[in-house]
This record gives C-alpha cells, structure tokens and sequence, in this order.
C-alpha cells in the first residue's frame, strides 16, 4: 500500500475521505494565510466592519454553492444559476407589487419557480443526454431572455418589494447580518440531508462511478434530477434574498454570479469530476473568494489583477484535485490488474 | 527444433509476466518460423493475450526476451513493433470511427505532400491494399458504417505492410460469416507464401486444421507443447489445453435443493443470443460455461434487464417479470456482479461500510435519515463474517480485488436477493481468496437459499461450485450438464464443437 493509499484508508469519510480532509485543511490553511496578509497589508482589513462585509457577501455566494455543489457532486454543472436567481427575484417581486396580499408566501412560490426550472435542467441533461455544460448553458440564456422579456425593461422598484424582506435583508442577529445566519443554517441543513439522508448517499455513489451505481438498481435520472431541482431551489431562494437586499431590480439581476459560484464549490474541493467533496467545504470556498475580492479592493488593486487572481485560484485548485484525483485512479488501478492484457 | 539454419522469425525465451499474485505466464518458451502459421491455443486465461502484450511492446515483461529474426528487441509500445514489423489484429477492432477507411489505414504514415496531407495518394494506397487482399472496400466511406467483418478487414489492411514479419490475429473469425471468415483464410495463405509469419490465436479447431502449419498450447500461463499440426489430434489438443495443475475441490451438498427461483424461456437478443431456455432453482449454483464471446455474460445481463431488444419469458419464483431495467430487477430480488469490479462493481472510493450498506440504505434509515449505527453494525458483521481484510470505515481503493470482490457480495448478504447473478466472480483473485469466494458463494445457495447463475471461464471453477453446468456457444445454449456428467474435455469439446458452425 501506498502512502497516499494509507493515508486515504486511515482517514475514510464516506465521497472523499483523506483527500478531502486534506484538501478541506488546506483551503482553511489558504484562508488564513489570506488573511494575515491582507491584515498586514492594509489593517483596516481586519476591521469588525470590514470582516462583516466580507461574510455578508461570502453568506450569499455560499447558500448559491451549496446548490451548485447538489450537481457537481454528480459530476455534472449548472451554469444556469445566475439566471434562476434573477429570474426569480424578478417575478416573484414583480408579483409581490401587484399582489402585496400574497406575504410570506412569496417563498413558496420562489420555491416552485427553481423547481420548475431545475427539473427543466434535470430533464435536459438525463432525458435528452445533453452534456450538462451545453444544456445549462442554454437554459442560462432562455432564463435570462425570459426575465428580460417579461421585464420589458422596466425595473421592480424598493417600494414594490414587501417591506417584511427589506428588513429582513437589514436585520441583524448577534452583530452579524441575518443572510449570514441564514446562510450557515442552509449549508449545515444540506450538508445534514448529504450526510445523513439516503439520497445524499446515492448522489454521493453516483457521481463517483455511475455505472457502479447502475449496476445497484440506483436511478441515475432520479438522482441527477433531484439534485438540479434542489440546485434550483436554492438557487430561487438566495436570488429572492439577493432581491432583497438590493432593492431595485432590473432583469440583470445576479447575472455572471455563476463562475463566482462554481469558482467557491470547486476551490472548497468538491471535485468537478464528481463524487467528492462536501458543501462546507463550498462554503469555505465561497468564504476564500469573498475574502480574495475585498482584500484586493482593499490594496486598491485593479480589476484586472483581481480577476486574475481569482483565476488563478481556480487552477490551482482543480490543478490539486487533479493530481488527488491521479493518485486515487492509480491506487485503484494497481490492485486491479486482471490477466487479460 | 528442426533443422533449418535459418534463424527463427519469432522467438520467445523464457518469458515470464505476473499481474499482482496472478502469474499471467511462466517461463515460456518456443520458435516460431518464417513464413508458418502458428496456432496459439489454451483456455480463457492460460495466457495467450497476455504474451500478445508481450510481443507487442503492451507489457513490459518479468522476465526472458522475444527475440524477431535472431535480434533481441523490446518494443516499448505497439507502434515501435509495427515499425519493426510485429502487427496485432483483436477481436474487437480499434479504429476511428469518424474517420474514412483510408484515413484509418493510414493512420500514423500519412503520405504527404509539402506540410499537407496528399489525400489523392493515401485514398490511392488504401484501394490498392484492399484490393490486394481481395476486400474492394470504398476507401472514402466512414468507418462508423462498416459491419464487423469489414472493421476487421480495415485493421488487417491497417497491419499488412511491405515489411510485414509477424501478424498477429487475436480470435479473427469470432465475429464473422462464414463467407468472410473464407475471405479471411485467403489473406492469410496469401501472407504465409508471402514469406510474413502469422500467429493465429482461435478456439475453433476446424480453422485451426485448415490454416495452422503448427500449433503451441498455453497452458495457466505455461508452455506445454509446440509440434506440428500433423502431430496433434484435436483430442490431445484438448487433453493438453485442460490438464490442470491446480484443481479445486468440491463440496458435498446436504441440503435439497428448492423449487425453481429463475426460469428462462426462449430468451433471444438477435445478434447475441438465441432461444436460451434453462432454470436454476433455490439453493442451486448453476455455471455457465463456454468461450469468450460465445454470449455468456449478455445472457446473465440480459436477464437483469440490460439489454434493449430482448424477447422470451423470465419468471422469478414463478412470476413472469418484463426485465426493462437493473433498477426494476433488483426491486424483483435480482443481484448482478459484474466482471469489471473496479469499473462497474464498487464505488471505490467510498468506504467499505458505505458500499455493503447502499443497497439497503432505504432499510437503514428512519424518517428519511440513515441510522449510521445500524449501518455500521450491518457492515461490521458482513465484515468479519466475510472476513474482509481493512475496517469498515477504510475506502474500498485501498483493498485487494479479492477484498473488493467480497465487499461486492457482502452488500447482496445484506439484501438478500432470490436470484444472483454473477460474472467472472474471481477473475484475477489468487488461489486462496479464490477458495473463500467459492464458500460463500456455497453459503448463499445453500443456506440463504438464493439461485446463483455463474458464468466464468474458469473451468476448475466451475466444476467446483456448480451444481449444473450449462455451455454456451455461438450464441446457443449447446449442453445442460449435470454437475456428475461434467468434466473439462466434455465442457471444452461441447464449447468448441458448437463453435464450429
């Protein structure tokens, strides 16, 4: 046995073990290192005001990527998230300024706006066999063109919006805003059901070797649908918060967060090939990007050098999940040698 | 060997090649001459593909040397052979569909003119080669619409070269008419006047009267014997492919056996399988015997409802079931292990406790949430009872294959299942976890009262567990054996006989 076979078996975790301990350990190690330089840089970086303002953005990129992480998990994407969120946020907040009767019950109807829309992508990629980049690529323009011709551009205005969501996105619970305590109940509520629940399981089983998992009697349809419907939920839900805060919303809203979003998921280290990985680890990722983008605003940085930056954590990241990745296949392969040539 | 001053084309000098415990070939050793065509026999498993690796430069092995026209040489990789002359046509071809015959053909040796591809030329050479071998193919056509036969020919044309030494054809005729496999044959006596030698690997012994100048028989990785095809009758061929230097014992049965659990009837997939009718009942192990690609494994498969275009009856405990899918068969109490373990069998990178538990994880959980000690009690039994070397919690990768086998049955001794189905189950497990695969595999018929239908190539393996012994050939289920009537010759002359169209 390998090192790296021991090490894997020692720490066993069911869809990663040592790796994603490791993996999990080091974006922490990342974060804090992040952290002392910025706060050496620039002090003002480790301001009580400042550190809010990064978590209440990383609070929303979070609850977003652990949706997204549903689908990663089965080796798929769903570029599509931006677009529901905005969608969403549109609609439903449209309909609030004609209907202000309808009260908290604009959740639930956000709630059946990204199912609808997940179990769209979920079809498209199980029953059609669309490779799901193309497909939620596609339904990232149909979503988007959709709001925009419903909004014929106009905006919703803050007056529109039910006074009980503005406050909330205002409210703050022990020092910290409510998106960010929402937020964590949302990651811990996922990473529970992923854990504890049998369809987390499956999805975990097949994203890791889906013709295993055929061979199981499990429904590679249901499992992959399940996780875009519960990718759109969620994605509906952090758009109507988004909504929220923001106040005026035009049907731009959220567009491009998607590459924010995979960017967290796949520098937490849920693998992009599927399996692995886990939706705190997501949320850490989104707390890192969060961190990256104000730090840098912060230095006064450009741009430009901030995207690069953020790409570069990117590769870095999958570059290590690569190489994690290779020494697991290896492992594997080299037990497994038949007679056969 | 005989007389002839001439160095031999091929010679292989106590070559020997393990894969982990498995020894794939043992200190073999023969020649062969310029311009004969040498058959290579033995069983599934006695080696022939893996010293097809060996001579190609697919594996790199333990130990001894090939040695072409007097010069040692060690191909790092099938492209330095063919450069050298050494060509290797398998049973399934390897070409690019979405490529034109000619491009396949000349795939690597692009006639070019200037820094561009003169495709006049190469369209030109492939018509020409095609023709020289007697199949007119339109060499502009895409190869993703050839049958068979004809993706065969173009990987022939692909290996026939004006320095052609060795051709080496793995199972050529197993997958056509009897039209092209005479084709075939004149390509191949073409060769030989030639002068290019041509190992000639088949289980047809009417092919191998017809073509094989000589004959070399494998036998679990060891050269037996190379004679003359004069010399070798078919029934010492097969006498000599099947004395076994392992042999694995039987265990009496005590307890009856029930009524029948799986009953198949007229079970046809075109083009693979033809009106099989068989049963196995409670507590029974039936083996499922014959050639590599005779039909076995679809059979198996067909059953747990992967094949599309199946029709015929299957009844589970006297129930008619429509098998449309794994999903609908294992709700039935249908289990399939496939051969390919790490591909298809466990999800390896998951722990042991979370593999034996997914099937039952429904079971294991309460109000929608797992009870993870109830899990971990059932895989820490399943475990020892098994005997699994690793904890629960360690990930399935860091196991043996024998391991990984167990783990893989261990989830069905949690479910339960009536009827098991299980292909090549120690394929590449050593001799002594071999032997606990087969007690439990006993215990699960025996006591747990499943029906187990295996199919397997070993044949030792099969006359051990069996109780029945079913041989498929060409698609046809050819003999129902009762486990006291079987013997290897008789399985391997039913096998080989029913090959012979």
């Amino acid at each position: 046995m390998s090192a790296a076979s021991g090490v894997v078996a020692r720490f066993g975790l069911a869809g990663g073990g040592a790796a994603l301990r490791v993996r999990f350990i080091g974006v922490i190690v990342f974060q804090l290192l992040l952290m002392a330089v910025f706060t050496l840089a620039r002090p003002r970086f480790a301001s009580w005001d400042n550190l809010q303002s990064v978590l209440f953005t990383a609070a929303i990129l979070a609850m977003a990527a652990a949706g997204q992480t549903l689908v990663v998990l089965t080796g798929n994407l769903d570029l599509s998230v931006g677009s529901i969120m905005g969608a969403t946020a549109y609609v439903v907040f449209d309909l609030t300024g004609t209907m202000p009767a309808l009260g908290p019950w604009v959740v639930l109807i956000a709630v059946l706006i990204g199912l609808v829309l997940g179990a769209v992508n979920g079809f498209l990629v199980t029953t059609l066999q669309i490779p799901s980049i193309v497909a939620t690529l596609g339904t990232l323009s149909v979503y988007r063109g959709f709001v925009s011709f419903y909004a014929n551009a106009k905006e919703v205005t803050v007056g529109e919006l039910p006074p009980w969501t503005r406050s909330l996105a205002a409210a703050r619970v022990l020092g910290l805003s409510s998106y960010v305590w929402i937020a964590v109940v949302l990651v811990i509520a996922v990473g529970v059901m992923l854990r504890g629940m049998p369809w987390g399981r499956e999805l975990y089983a097949y994203g890791s070797n889906p013709r295993a998992a055929y061979y199981y009697g499990l429904s590679s349809t249901r499992i992959v649908v399940t996780g875009y419907i519960g990718a759109g939920i969620i994605a509906a839900v952090v758009g109507l918060l988004l909504g929220a805060q923001v106040g005026n919303i035009n049907s731009l809203l959220a567009s491009g967060i998607e590459m924010q979003v995979l960017a967290a998921v796949v520098i937490g280290g849920v693998s992009i090939w599927g399996g692995s990985g886990s939706v705190y680890g997501a949320a850490l990722g989104a707390v890192v990007l969060a961190t990256i983008n104000n730090g840098l605003v912060l230095l006064g940085v450009q741009e430009y050098y901030r995207l690069l930056f953020q790409g570069l954590a990117i590769v870095a990241a999958v570059a290590v999940d690569a190489l994690v990745q290779r020494r697991v296949l290896r492992a594997t392969r080299r037990r497994s040698v038949g007679v056969a040539a | 060997m005989t007389g002839d001053p001439r160095p031999p084309r091929l010679r292989i000098s106590r070559v020997s090649k393990h894969f982990e415990a498995v020894r794939a070939l043992h200190d073999v050793s023969f020649d062969l001459a310029p311009g004969e065509v040498h058959a290579l026999v033995g069983e599934n498993g006695a080696g022939k593909s893996t010293l097809v690796g060996v001579i190609t430069g697919l594996l790199e092995p333990d130990g001894g040397e090939v040695v072409l026209n007097g010069r040692p040489v060690h191909f790092r990789n099938p492209l330095q052979a063919r450069a050298a002359g050494v060509a290797a046509v398998y049973q399934d071809p390897n070409l690019f569909p979405h490529l034109s015959v000619a491009e396949n053909i000349a795939t690597g040796r692009y006639p070019t003119s200037g820094p561009f591809l003169d495709r006049t030329t190469m369209v030109a050479q492939a018509r020409a080669r095609l023709e020289d071998l007697g199949f007119p193919l339109d060499p502009e056509q895409l190869v993703a619409g050839l049958t068979v036969a004809e993706t065969q020919f173009v990987e022939i044309a692909r290996a026939v070269d004006e320095d052609l030494q060795l051709l080496i054809l793995d199972e050529p005729t197993s997958a056509l008419t009897p039209g092209e496999a005479s084709k075939l044959y004149d390509v191949v006596e073409r060769l030989r006047a030639e002068g290019t030698t041509v190992i000639w690997i088949s289980h047809r012994m009417e092919e191998i009267r017809e073509l094989a100048d000589s004959i070399t028989v494998l036998r679990d990785g060891e050269h037996v014997r190379t004679a003359p095809a004069a010399e070798l009758d078919d029934a010492e061929m097969i006498r000599l492919m099947v004395g076994r230097s392992v042999v694995l014992e039987q265990v009496a049965r005590t307890e009856p056996l029930g009524p029948p659990r799986l009953e198949v009837e007229n079970l046809t997939d075109p083009g693979v399988f033809e009106d099989v009718t068989f049963s196995v009942a409670e507590g029974e192990i039936v083996g499922v015997a014959g050639l590599v690609g005779a039909g076995r494994s679809e059979i198996a498969q067909a059953v747990f409802g992967l094949s599309p275009h199946l029709s015929g009856e299957v009844r589970i405990d006297g129930e008619p079931v429509v098998p449309r899918g794994p999903a609908a068969m294992v709700e039935r109490g249908v289990a399939y292990l496939p051969e390919d373990r790490d591909a298809e069998g466990v999800i390896a990178s998951m722990t042991i406790a979370s593999n034996i538990a997914l099937p039952s994880i429904r079971s294991l959980s309460r109000a929608g949430f797992m009870l993870r000690r109830k899990e971990r009690e059932l895989a820490a039994r399943e475990r020892t009872a098994l005997s699994i070397k690793g904890e629960i919690d360690d990930l399935v990768s860091s196991l043996s294959g024998g391991n990984r086998q167990k783990v893989a049955l261990a989830r069905w001794l949690a479910t339960e299942p009536r009827v098991l189905l299980l292909d090549e189950p120690t394929h590449g497990i050593d001799v002594g976890t071999k032997a606990q695969v087969h007690d439990m595999m006993r215990e699960l018929a025996r006591v747990r009262r499943m029906a187990i239908l295996m199919v397997s190539s070993d044949l030792p393996e099969v006359l051990a567990v069996s109780d029945r012994v079913l041989v498929i050939a060409r698609g046809r289920l050819v003999a129902d054996l009762p486990i006291a009537e079987a013997t290897s010759e008789r399985i391997l002359t039913h096998a080989t006989a029913g090959a012979a169209r």
